[in-house]
């Protein structure tokens, strides 16, 4: 602490200040590699019983072909199909929620704040349903019904509830109030929909609600990777800015040269396409988007430039750790990442509060 | 000139808040805005600086039209400390003041930037409190890094509203000290809305009265600080007392006519 | 005032005259095709939730239900003492000899009831007598999974299983937990089972020729990565049912079905299709032409 020091030359207090963010690169370095060591030992768990060399033999396979390494197709299969799109998927999508679950309350100032709050969820658990229950879909893609569906409701519902606190001026508190307000009615549309269903239907969306990386395959990986190649440069870019606006209201960051009005909705539709293009593949996985952001808070501090990539980092930590324990724990049983994660989540979550509320680094 | 405000009208929709106001500051100036509660003050500042666009008029900044500034371009000349900070994120001093630099920083903080930010939190006392969380300071030492982000963007005029509201005896001084020397020093213009007269008569070249919308009297504090304009601003009967050299009010006793008088004035 | 279909076939197949139900729940209205009369009757809401106004509007003497469902605070609770509700299951094997009996002696069929219980029992007291003496090695090794959640299979507790394993299969999945889990796909690649069904909930079988669904799920599920190594997908033994085959008053049937794709050999001669044709013709009074449909994909082993 800097209360031993009495006498802080001026030149101590630029060096404290850059020691001081060395250390957040410092920590984002050291948790960047305790995401690539968890997706290793990760991809050697599972239910089928691979030892470390076949894993390890499958995988070198593909990625040097001509060294000659022996796999059996098996393995290959499990480690190139089943294993890695999963994990890959749990890194992206858990990157992809937190980064924009961060950008949202940022950009509200407000620590409750998701992009869910603003009904992406919502819209996109209707836009499902309406696929499951009544066969309709907003663009006709035959195989896509489901995800396309979603993907576009989530948007529409997110544009409906910036439209309507557009009405208001868009402040947090009047987004939050449509958010809401829409999001009952999209969950009541919802349920109307899955009373209306048969017992097939209402299985098929109580599956889609509950959010799975069970699906995932490498075409799904690639959709997600390249709404977050471009998106994610966006969300920094407006670092600063976004500095600038969580530290005090509109008007201060009008003072500061940032236009908060344009920032905001920049941030906000950045936000619900990334939310939106993981979610209609994995369905609603929730937490990431409120919890990673705060847990880097706690740990590294409110500033966007070290926040984002921080929390995209814990964010794929969490959820790939919590879909591995999901589908080891009862193994071959898979138990919803969902579930996992708000079981593995909450009790670090409540660590992190009780043990470090009042400092930061 | 510094500030050229020119026969500038505000209104929140229908409701006219600011009329015919019209105002100039020289450079190195501190301007103190008194007046009773919504009598225009914190609008008068909002419009100095395009948080606010006024209905009708011009403010000029060195000479340029405000309105046809870009906001980074605004921000380098223009400082501006909100009533009062609101809770934010957990962030520390130096990242608070930092963003003063926002309008100059492109994404890289230079070290430039940093030796100015430490500078800053030197001259305000603050260093022990660098990387100290924001929201557990105290009001004075709040209040003093929101000055200190105002004053790290290095501009030619700060707009402070009511800096010294919610302070104690020592802050109130030390804040006001703070800000009338550098105001001397650098040459930058200071315009401050306050509600304690005192402590404005203490510091200020030119107090501006602003009552029902309009500048009723503006001067140095000697020439409008007396008992006739603030029987007529505030409806208060009081002594003027100039012993100790600034103009120094004793309040006495609210006026019961004169409010009556002001409020059919109003209907 | 019958609120599921298992009772309205029972009760048609025992002899009770169509006019002698009052209304029907919501899942068995419209054109169903096995029971035309009885769809046609007024809605009563469903089975977990039903419209006691509409029920006391129409003066049943006796609503029948299941056992669990619906909770009795939804229906005897609040019902005039003078409607009573009889909860019969009516699908589950163990108790469905029983329970006809019962329905038998409610409407004073007994004879009938007698005779149809046997004949429903008929076919499955073959099978289990051929397969009563396979060995443990001999027995198929089955992985079943829900027609539209992937993954999704059954284990012991669940009626599927108890249909698989009542058949001589063995279910790969008996001993997990949770009575309809999802499971690891690596896992079912390396349990390379024998034989893979489906159930496809939301085809009826009945009355609905499209074959396609069932044709669907059954070439999706063998494309899945990997898939290609389980020994029922090299030999062409994964199948997809349609619902109506899996439960209620038709598992008689599924069994025979079943049985036919677990072992091919040993039931060479059962005729699953013509033992449906006389549970419709001869208890339904339906033709079987004009309501069969497309129940399976692939075709039965001959």
């Amino acid at each position: 602490m800097a209360t031993e020091a009495r006498e802080i030359e001026f030149a101590e207090i630029k060096e404290l200040y850059t020691r001081f963010t060395a250390r957040k690169v410092v920590f984002i370095l050291g948790s960047l590699g305790a995401l690539v060591a968890l997706s290793l030992y990760a991809t050697t768990l599972g239910s089928a019983r691979l030892g470390i060399g076949e894993v390890s033999s499958a995988v070198f396979a593909r990625i040097f072909p001509f060294a000659g390494i022996e796999t059996t197709s098996f393995a290959d299969v499990v480690v190139w199909h089943l294993r890695l799109p999963r994990i890959a998927m749990g890194i992206v999508a858990g990157a992809g929620l937190a980064v924009s679950g961060a950008a949202m309350q940022g950009i509200m100032r407000n620590p409750l704040v998701s992009p869910f709050t603003i009904g992406v969820s919502s819209g996109a658990a209707l836009g499902a349903s309406l696929a499951i229950v009544l066969g309709f879909s907003l663009v006709g893609a035959e195989k896509a019904v489901v995800v396309t569906n979603a993907f576009l409701c989530a948007l529409l519902t997110a544009f409906l509830v910036y439209g309507l606190a557009r009405m208001r001026g868009v402040t947090g508190e009047s987004l939050i109030l449509a958010g809401i307000a829409v999001m009952y009615f999209a969950s009541a549309a919802t349920s109307l929909l899955q009373y209306l269903a048969t017992e097939e239907e209402l299985q098929a969306v109580v599956f889609w609600l509950f959010g799975s990386l069970t699906g995932a395959t490498w075409e799904n990986v690639l959709v997600v990777t390249v709404i977050l190649f471009f998106c994610l440069p966006f969300l920094m870019r407006y670092s600063w800015d976004l500095n600038v606006m969580a530290s005090g209201g509109d008007e201060v960051a009008t003072s500061l040269g940032v236009n908060a009005a344009r920032v905001r909705i920049i941030t906000l539709i950045v936000a619900t396409f990334i939310t939106a293009g993981i979610i209609c593949f994995t369905g609603i996985i929730g937490f990431v988007c409120l919890v990673a952001p705060h847990i880097t808070r706690l740990l590294i501090g409110a500033d966007h430039r070290f926040l984002f990539p921080c929390s995209c980092i814990l964010g794929a930590i969490l959820l790939v750790g919590a879909d591995t324990v999901g589908r080891t724990v009862f193994s071959p049983v898979v138990i919803p990442v969902g579930i996992v994660l708000s079981f593995i989540g909450v009790p670090f979550f409540v660590f992190l509060l009780m043990t470090r509320r009042k400092e930061y680094f | 000139m510094i500030i050229e405000v020119k026969r500038l009208h505000f209104s929140y929709g229908h409701r006219p808040v600011l009329e015919d106001i019209t105002l100039e500051v020289e450079k190195g100036e501190v301007v103190t805005l008194v007046g009773p509660n919504g009598s225009g003050k914190t609008t008068l500042l909002k419009c100095l600086n395009k948080i606010l666009k006024p209905k009708k008029g011009t403010v000029l900044l060195m000479g340029k039209d405000v309105s046809k500034m870009n906001l980074k371009e605004l921000a380098r000349l223009s400082g501006y400390v909100p009533q009062n900070g609101v809770r934010t994120f957990p962030s520390t001093v130096f990242d608070i003041v930092l963003l003063g630099r926002r309008p100059y920083i492109d994404w890289r903080v230079s070290s430039r930037d940093k030796e100015i930010v430490a500078g800053l939190l030197r001259l305000m006392g603050l260093e022990e409190m660098a990387l100290r969380d924001f929201n557990e300071l105290s009001g004075g030492e709040k209040q003093k890094v929101l000055i200190a982000r105002a004053f790290a963007q290095e501009p030619e005029i700060l707009l402070l509203d009511e800096p010294t509201s919610n302070l104690d005896l020592k802050h109130q001084l030390e804040v006001m000290n703070l800000v009338s020397s550098t105001a001397k020093e650098k040459g930058v213009a200071a315009i401050i809305s306050m509600h304690d007269l005192n402590l404005a008569s203490r510091f200020s070249d030119k107090m501006v009265f602003l009552r029902e919308r309009r500048i009723y009297a503006i001067g140095s504090p000697e020439e409008v600080l007396t008992p006739d304009n603030v029987r007529a601003v505030y409806g208060v009967e009081a002594v003027v007392n100039k012993d100790s050299g600034r103009p120094y009010i004793i309040p006495l006793e609210p006026l019961q006519a004169s409010k009556a008088a002001a409020a059919t004035k109003t209907a | 005032m019958v609120l599921s279909s298992d009772h309205a076939v029972a009760l048609k197949c025992i002899g009770v005259s169509p006019d002698e139900v009052a209304g029907i729940s919501k899942y068995m209205a419209g054109d169903q095709p096995i029971l035309p009369e009885i769809s046609k009757k007024t809605q009563v809401g469903s089975s977990f939730e039903p419209n006691l106004e509409k029920i006391v509007e129409l003066k049943p003497q006796v609503v029948f239900t299941y056992v669990k469902w619906p909770d009795p605070e939804k229906l005897e609770r609040k019902l005039p003492d003078e409607i009573r509700v009889v909860r019969l299951d009516l699908y589950n094997p163990e108790t469905m000899e029983r329970e006809i009996k019962l329905l038998g002696r409610i409407f004073g069929k007994e004879k009938e009831a007698e005779e149809y219980a046997e004949f429903w029992f008929s076919k499955i007291r073959e099978i289990e007598e051929k397969i009563k003496d396979l060995k443990e090695e001999e027995r198929v090794r089955v992985y079943y999974e829900h027609g539209s959640k992937p993954y999704h299979t059954c284990s012991q507790g669940s009626g599927y299983h108890q249909l698989i394993e009542m058949v001589g299969g063995i279910n790969i999945a008996r001993g997990l937990v949770g009575g309809y889990p999802e499971v690891d796909p690596e896992w079912v690649i390396q349990q390379n089972p024998d034989v893979i069904v489906r159930d496809l909930y939301e085809h009826s079988g009945f009355g609905n020729p499209d074959l396609q669904p069932l044709q669907e799920a059954t070439e999706s599920l063998k494309e899945r990565p990997g898939f290609g190594e389980i020994k029922a997908v090299k030999e062409g033994r994964v199948y997809t049912f349609a619902h109506s085959l899996w439960g209620g008053a038709f598992k008689n049937i599924g069994a025979c079905f079943l049985a036919k794709v677990f072992y091919p050999e040993l039931f060479k001669d059962l005729d699953p299709e013509e033992y449906l044709r006389k549970h419709l013709e001869k208890y339904l009074g339906v033709e079987y032409e004009k309501v069969k449909g497309a129940f399976i994909y692939p075709e039965l082993p001959n």
